[in-house]
């Protein structure tokens, strides 16, 4: 645990480039999220919607 | 593509920070990881193309850009012996400009806007042009700086002006409603001059025979790492901006193409033959990549499915191969220091293993048949004989003295008595022999598996 | 210098380009262009040799002969028309008679040779005035009566500044003049495209005094004059060495950076108007003005010492001339290409 904490002290700096890809990853789902928001407006995506499921684009 | 384009920015701090000792293990570490990130790109469920308003990624961009993100880790494991003599700080500037590259590298090939691309073709200019003239080795090197960064901005302003004016007519230069956007471009004298302002620009990039004079300079007074970008990765943006461009041109490419297919046939076999008598090894290799994009023009120009899919593969196999060559002629520069053949004759008896990757770099040269070199140039050849019959004498005559030139670069570089300079040399480095590896070895997976670079419908 | 006098005549700079900007009035506007010309000449004789007070003479010559052109068509513009107020004037013979005096006064193709002598003549702030600052009272008079001038004339003007520019300061290794044939070709682009829309020139107006000013203060912290000396940077301002060679790119307008963005605009709102050969003659001679930038880096910072060197170790010295500006303006004048839209919307 100590050696893990002495590690983590010593090269804190690798943290940099995963921590870039997870904020990427979070950016690019909510990208996805806003560009399908209209999906299942349009006549060609759209589907029938479950019982208890709500519009995406309100 | 933010998930690949913010680790890379990450880099920067990541490197600027790190104490000196670790800087090249935590590039290296850091970008190797960020090229298996890039591995995502392959996987597009439902045809998403990882899409946002300005990036997205296709069958088309994404083996570049899996090629990209894998010579970063390259380049940096290629550069640590001729960067020793330089202070820390430089050291780390180095690099940042080889991460700039690749950012922009990146950006340029999943615009989703042709302006974008155009923009970001430019940016790769700047890391590009400052690594050849400030860490290049000769004084010579910033006349080839000069000849760099001219012939291809002179090539790609007709290209911005018809690019602009595109965007006046048609409104939209998003490359996803190209097909659907354009007009059909007939033949007449203005829609003739669009199509050269498109595609001069990417065939000074590429280069084809005739506007190639800028290449074997830039690629003789790079510094390794310049060489191995240049020739692997800057050379395919010009092939992949024409792939891009002409179904904008349609059906004018038909009938434009005609001279420019009979130049590229031509330069290929011209810029064959001139390897064979080239006595400076890297430029060799800088002709021989001219006469393999020759032969990638010629499948972008005839334009029929086999033919793309030979030209990504083609693409894809010589950006490997190049850069592996590269590094062997660069290996060889600094035990001999020398480029002249002459001098670095021999070496087998010394460097044993050096042979082995010479022999395996210069038969995936020359396409010995398992490797995706030999399917690229069979699929683009026999499109090519599809065409017309009669380029089978260039193209099959190319193929010969590409196997010529390639057998005599390994026979005058590794067998025949050794100079008695190179009594006193050290012997391979473990870091040498990794990077000489981690060429090979996609180069042969993707013998195994070719489908994941020829698939330009999904 | 007295220090009150320089006050005054600075102060005197400033409000006869003020006068002149914000005047309605045709003599009010030629008053403040004189006041104007009037101040500047003491600043640029201030060095007392004999090649400022001759590049200062040339100066008061140049601009009392375009002053006096323009007072004549503005009277014969009151004698045709009947007033005062500033309007494009109707008649054409006028219009062109304004137009050359303004060309004149600005310094550009075929009546720029003066600028490159007068620049090279005095120190480097009082040049830096003289490229950007005196720019802005005869851009403002033409801007308001350019609709009435011949468009071909004024795009015939604008593409032999940016040949002259870019042919001039190839032969060029005196700073000053080079950037004064610059300052040649970046008027050419802003004369160019100043008859589609106007804007875009005050947009290049704006981000060539940004360039130039900043390239004038890299250039004052070493008190540079000319190329030779340039490579003495690495010396004294070795952080500035990554950062000069974009500045200079941003200059020429390469991509990525600031200087690119008023040329993409221009270009763009030339091919909108269908003109397509000027705005390719005109990026293609800029090229040239771009080959002497890149040389001017290379004596900077391309063509440094491998290893560091430890002679002369000026750089632990401190600077004597703070230059609080200049991070900023450096900032602005490289990385501010993605402003671009926003800058444009009218």
């Amino acid at each position: 645990m100590v050696n893990f904490l002495q590690l983590l002290r010593d090269q804190w700096v690798v943290l940099f480039v995963p921590m870039g890809f997870v904020l990427g990853c979070y950016l690019d789902r909510k990208n996805d999220e806003k560009l399908t928001a209209f999906r299942n407006k349009s006549m060609l995506y759209k589907r029938e919607l479950r019982p208890n499921e709500e519009y995406t684009w309100k | 593509m933010l998930k690949i384009i913010l680790p890379t920015i990450m880099m920067l701090p990541t490197m600027w920070l790190s104490k000196t000792h670790m800087m090249w293990i935590n590039t290296m570490t850091c970008s190797l990881l960020i090229s298996i990130f890039t591995l995502m790109m392959l996987y597009l469920p439902n045809n998403s193309c990882n899409l946002s308003l300005n990036f997205f990624s296709d069958p088309l961009t994404s083996p570049l850009l899996m090629l990209t993100a894998w010579l970063l880790p390259l380049m940096i494991l290629a550069t640590q012996q001729h960067l020793h003599n330089n202070s820390a700080p430089r050291k780390k500037l180095y690099i940042s400009m080889l991460v700039f590259l690749q950012i922009s590298l990146i950006m340029t090939f999943s615009a989703t806007e042709l302006i974008l691309f155009y923009i970001l073709f430019e940016t790769t200019l700047i890391p590009t042009l400052i690594i050849i003239t400030r860490w290049g080795y000769q004084p010579e090197r910033l006349n080839a700086g000069s000849y760099f960064l001219f012939y291809t901005l002179a090539g790609s302003l007709p290209l911005l002006i018809t690019l602009l004016h595109y965007f006046s007519s048609l409104g939209s230069l998003n490359i996803l409603t190209m097909t659907i956007n354009t007009k059909e471009m007939m033949l007449s004298w203005t829609n003739n001059i669009m199509w050269l302002g498109c595609m001069m620009a990417f065939m000074v990039k590429m280069p084809l025979y005739g506007l190639h004079l800028w290449l074997p300079k830039a690629h003789v007074e790079a510094p390794i790492a310049g060489s191995m970008v240049l020739a692997a990765i800057l050379l395919k943006l010009g092939s992949y901006g024409m792939m891009r461009v002409t179904p904008m041109l349609n059906p004018l490419t038909e009938k434009m193409s005609y001279p420019f297919i009979v130049l590229s046939l031509w330069g290929m076999v011209m810029t064959s033959s001139i390897c064979l008598r080239q006595a400076d090894l890297k430029s060799l290799i800088a002709y021989s990549s001219v006469s393999h994009m020759a032969l990638v023009i010629l499948a972008i120009l005839i334009q029929t499915p086999w033919s793309l899919t030979g030209a990504m593969i083609l693409m894809i196999a010589h950006g490997l191969t190049s850069s592996l060559l590269f590094c062997l002629a660069n290996s060889n520069y600094e035990r001999v220091h020398s480029r002249t053949m002459m001098f670095t004759r021999g070496l087998q008896a010394l460097f044993p293993l050096l042979a082995l990757w010479w022999l395996l770099a210069n038969l995936t040269n020359l396409a010995l048949p398992p490797t995706i070199n030999l399917m690229g140039e069979l699929l683009t050849i026999l499109a090519s004989f599809s065409w017309s019959n009669f380029t089978i004498m260039f193209t099959g005559f190319n193929m010969l003295i590409t196997a010529l030139y390639s057998l005599h670069m390994f026979t005058s570089t590794q067998r025949g008595p050794l100079t008695y300079s190179t009594s006193n040399v050290k012997p391979l480095f473990t870091r040498e022999n990794t990077l000489m590896l981690m060429h090979m070895a996609p180069i042969l997976l993707l013998t195994l598996n070719p489908k994941t670079i020829m698939c330009l419908t999904p | 210098m007295n220090p009150l006098a320089h006050l005054i005549i600075s102060l005197t700079i400033l409000t006869g380009t003020t006068i002149t900007i914000l005047s309605s009035h045709w003599f009010l506007a030629w008053m403040g262009l004189e006041l104007n010309m009037l101040a500047i000449v003491p600043i640029l004789a201030k060095n007392t040799n004999p090649r400022s007070t001759e590049a200062s003479t040339k100066y008061f010559l140049i601009q009392a002969t375009a002053s006096m052109i323009l007072l004549m068509a503005i009277f014969l513009n009151n004698l045709t028309s009947g007033q005062w107020t500033i309007n494009p004037p109707h008649n054409q013979t006028l219009s062109t008679m304004m137009l050359i005096a303004l060309v004149m006064k600005m310094g550009m193709a075929p009546l720029h040779f003066w600028l490159p002598e007068v620049t090279q003549g005095t120190p480097l702030i009082p040049a830096m005035i003289v490229l950007t600052w005196q720019k802005l009272a005869p851009l403002s008079i033409m801007f308001q009566i350019f609709p009435s001038t011949n468009t071909s004339i004024i795009l015939m003007i604008s593409i032999l500044s940016i040949m002259a520019g870019s042919w001039g300061g190839l032969n060029q290794t005196q700073l000053r003049k080079i950037l004064a044939y610059s300052s040649i070709t970046h008027m050419g682009w802003m004369m160019a495209v100043l008859y589609y829309d106007p804007n875009i020139t005050i947009l290049t107006l704006i981000i060539y005094i940004f360039l130039t000013i900043s390239t004038f203060m890299i250039f004052y912290l070493n008190s540079n004059m000319t190329t030779l000396s340039l490579s003495h940077t690495w010396n004294k301002l070795t952080w500035m060495m990554p950062m000069v060679p974009l500045m200079m790119m941003s200059l020429g307008g390469l991509p990525p950076l600031t200087g690119f963005s008023p040329k993409w605009a221009i270009m763009q709102e030339l091919t909108k108007n269908n003109n397509l050969i000027i705005p390719l003659t005109m990026a293609m001679l800029t090229l040239m003005n771009l080959y002497f930038y890149m040389r001017l880096t290379y004596s900077i910072s391309m063509t440094m010492f491998p290893t560091s060197n430890n002679t002369k170790i000026n750089w632990q010295l401190k600077h004597t001339k703070p230059m609080p500006l200049l991070p900023p303006l450096m900032t602005l004048s490289t990385l501010m290409l993605p402003l671009t839209p926003l800058m444009l919307t009218n």
